[in-house]
């Protein structure tokens, strides 16, 4: 236990310096070569724009935020249920994979617009396209997992007379929650980009302002400092979102793999 | 008892090379056999043809007093301990209850006792498979497979992943287990020292197609002691029977 903060410590502080190097050699460059704000600006301007929009940068990240976690979160319900139907049947499964396959290959960006076509501009259609983005790694990992099951298990429930549901409910489901994890993990961070993504088309609300809408009126108003800040807000939530999955998935995994005291 | 008579199995993709072909085996109820042979002979899918896991595509098979294989008198202890790692000990151990939907109480009260017949603490019950050492996680796996009270018992490879004072350990567990409950065993190896000391009849197996060649009798009487593998005279049957061993592969 005493060991932890040193471990933290160990962690933290070699990125941390390397960030403070970057951000001198990225101001000293600007200032010296006196590089146009509207190709780089200096960390210092970056700063400086994102206090000066902080309160509509932060409606943009909880706004961002909220699509790419409702989106998450579907994904990982639907994402499951779809795998739980393909692991019982065989047939299903080879009629259907190539489809789910397909879905992460649809150029998201060329079926944005059908989208706000069908379903209208706003919070609905970000989601429906953070879904379609992060969806697929959900559905590949929990298949596997259903289906991968030990050799020596399978027997094992076979000889004991476990039904089908006995084995779903108390072998294959306990089984796949690693792969789950693991899918949840990726799809965390293609959530956030889909919500961006989403917000590009379908997130132009009065009301409503993601940090897609952000990065979409930064680009023409030349004002690349607060595009960068956009940017490191986007990639902070992408952060946030992993790490809390992860959390949560630490938290399940216990019993599979936390290192516990045999005494 | 089982009896098998020319039990062949084949699978898919080259039915042509079966697996197993022709095997005859006879084991009498209360009886302790191993089966010795070379890795790939098709020891583990003999005693998968005795569980009821495979379907053998010819010959005739009779198990306990049935006909056909009752899986619910068949214990089955896998080469690896095969354990759910998100169930503690208690909870791997009662599993094959639970599945027959027993009531929680009793499996239980037959969980616990397992637990202390195959040697481990009561405090052991509540741990997870991962905070077990590779020698106690076959206890619970052997536990398990005793804990619906099995006619027969079928052991593959038990103890190969084991250093070999552990599994000498294990070897005199397990036949005091069997001096208590007597069922019926079938442990596969390939181990000679190990299947001498532990069985009354040593099978030798041949691979290709996989088919039961010769027989050892093995004479000492039982409690069978450490002190066993020491004597000339299991030396000498070893020494004989892993000769024997030798013309099957050869």
């Amino acid at each position: 236990m005493n060991q932890s903060p040193r471990r933290w410590i160990t962690i933290l502080i070699p990125p941390l310096v390397l960030l403070l190097l970057t951000m001198v050699v990225w101001q000293l460059a600007v200032t010296l070569l006196e590089i146009k704000p509207y190709l780089l600006p200096s960390p210092a301007a970056v700063v400086e724009a994102a206090i000066e929009h902080r309160s509509e940068l932060f409606s943009a990240i909880w706004l961002t935020g909220r699509a790419a976690g409702l989106g998450l979160l579907v994904s990982i319900l639907l994402g499951t249920a779809t795998a739980l139907v393909f692991s019982q049947s065989r047939v299903v499964r080879r009629s259907f994979y190539p489809y789910a396959i397909a879905l992460q290959t649809v150029p998201i960006v060329a079926i944005a617009p059908l989208i706000v076509n069908w379903f209208g501009e706003g919070f609905q259609s970000v989601v429906l396209v953070t879904v379609i983005i992060s969806l697929f790694p959900v559905i590949t990992s929990v298949t596997t997992g259903l289906t991968s099951i030990d050799e020596g298990l399978h027997d094992l429930f076979q000889l004991n007379q476990g039904s089908r549901w006995q084995q779903l409910v108390k072998l294959r489901i306990p089984s796949a929650i690693p792969s789950l994890v693991t899918g949840a993990r990726t799809a965390a961070g293609l959530a956030v980009v889909g919500a961006i993504v989403g917000e590009f088309f379908a997130g132009a609300s009065v009301t409503e302002r993601g940090l897609g809408y952000f990065v979409l009126y930064a680009v023409p108003n030349l004002q690349t400092d607060l595009l960068f800040g956009c940017v490191i807000a986007a990639t902070l939530l992408g952060v946030v979102m992993f790490v809390a999955v992860s959390l949560v998935g630490t938290h399940l995994l216990g019993r599979w793999t936390a290192e516990m005291e045999t005494h | 008892m089982i009896s098998a008579r020319q039990i062949s199995v084949a699978f898919s993709p080259s039915p042509a090379l079966p697996v197993l072909d022709g095997l005859d085996l006879q084991v009498d109820q209360g009886e302790f056999v191993s089966v010795l042979g070379s890795s790939g002979c098709g020891k583990s899918t003999l005693l998968k043809v005795i569980a009821g896991l495979v379907v053998p595509s010819r010959g005739e098979l009779t198990v306990g007093q049935g006909q056909a294989p009752g899986r619910s008198e068949i214990g089955f202890v896998f080469q690896d301990p095969t354990l759910l790692p998100w169930r503690n000990v208690i909870d791997n151990i009662r599993l094959p209850l639970e599945l027959r939907g027993q009531p929680v109480r009793s499996q239980l009260d037959a969980a616990g006792q397992m637990l202390e017949m195959v040697g481990l603490q009561p405090e052991d019950g509540l741990k997870f498979p991962r905070m077990l050492s590779g020698g106690m996680r076959m206890r619970v796996s052997l536990a398990r497979a005793l804990v619906t009270q099995p006619d027969i018992l079928l052991l593959d490879e038990p103890f190969a992943a084991l250093d070999d004072m552990l599994r000498q350990q294990l070897c005199e567990e397990l036949l005091e287990i069997w001096q208590e409950l007597r069922q019926t065993i079938v442990f596969v190896t390939h181990n000679v020292s190990e299947a001498v000391f532990l069985s009354q009849q040593v099978y030798l197996m041949q691979a290709e197609p996989g088919r039961l060649v010769d027989q050892v009798e093995v004479p000492f009487p039982f409690p069978r002691k450490a002190s066993l593998r020491g004597e000339a005279g299991f030396a000498r049957l070893v020494e004989d029977a892993s000769g024997r061993l030798r013309e099957t592969v050869a």
